[in-house]
């Protein structure tokens, strides 16, 4: 994968992370949290997966499918981490052991 | 502490048997559902992409003049449905669940590739995609568990 690449997936992946963070801030109906603010998340949600969308597209041009598509698994453990710190989600020993599987899942995909 | 404990749908359900009342959730109404729908969608999604984008000859850095394939616009309209999907699964289940169990497109995707747009699945390569559906099955498991209990 050339330099490029890995920098178009990183763009990816930050979109991804962000879209997904935006979006659930802004379906969480809580009472500290007004419409005003959870509009403006949804609409940073979307922007975020537009930018993820139109990257991945241009990686898809490039690579097999089937190659790709796992790197975007490393978003899982990257967006795990950020629920937990951001959105104070619980993270127990199963979710950690799931999250592990997955991971060296995603990898050993990624060396074939 | 579990993963199931940490879901709205599981806190209502164990509150609802607690009461000693139990209220089947109606399947069209059920996170899980959604969620399995919204990945068969995403599958869908990204193999259609791929043809798209393997139509056009020269796609740029953006992608952008990918939406001049057909495929795309039908990769776009199952993505906007997944993500209707995807906004009810977020609405009712913690971000770090639902976006692990989701990890099942992991799996689907590079089937579908094979079996549509016959791409080779190296032994090592599925060696990684079992590991992937052990992983969702470790996270998932006590959610269905949970399930079959209502």
């Amino acid at each position: 994968m050339s330099g490029g690449s890995i920098l178009r997936l990183a763009g990816a992946l930050v979109g991804l992370v962000f879209g997904q963070l935006g979006l659930k801030l802004a379906m969480e109906a809580k009472p500290e949290r007004t419409r005003r603010r959870r509009v403006l998340c949804f609409a940073a949600g979307i922007g975020a997966m537009t930018v993820w969308f139109f990257l991945w597209m241009g990686l898809l041009g490039d690579h097999e499918l089937s190659y790709l598509y796992p790197f975007e698994a490393v978003g899982s453990v990257v967006l795990s981490l950020a629920a937990i710190m951001i959105l104070k989600e619980r993270l127990t020993l199963r979710l950690s052991l799931g999250i592990a599987l997955i991971t060296a899942g995603v990898l050993l995909v990624s060396l074939s | 502490m579990s993963a199931d404990a940490a879901s709205p749908v599981a806190d209502a359900a164990l509150a609802t048997e607690a009461d000693g009342a139990p209220a089947a959730v109606p399947l069209h109404l059920n996170p899980y559902v959604h969620l399995l729908l919204g990945a068969l969608l995403v599958t869908a999604s990204e193999l259609f992409l791929r043809r798209g984008a393997s139509a056009v000859p020269d796609l740029g850095w953006t992608g952008l003049s990918g939406l001049g394939s057909l495929w795309v616009w039908v990769a776009v309209a199952c993505y906007i449905v997944s993500f209707a999907c995807w906004l009810h699964v977020l609405r009712q289940l913690p971000l770090v669940v639902a976006f692990n169990l989701m990890n099942v497109v992991h799996v689907l995707v590079p089937l579908g590739s094979a079996l549509f747009l016959h791409e080779h699945i190296s032994l090592l390569r599925w060696s990684g995609i079992v590991l992937v559906l052990i992983g969702v099955w470790t996270i998932a498991r006590p959610l269905v568990t949970l399930e079959e209990r209502l």
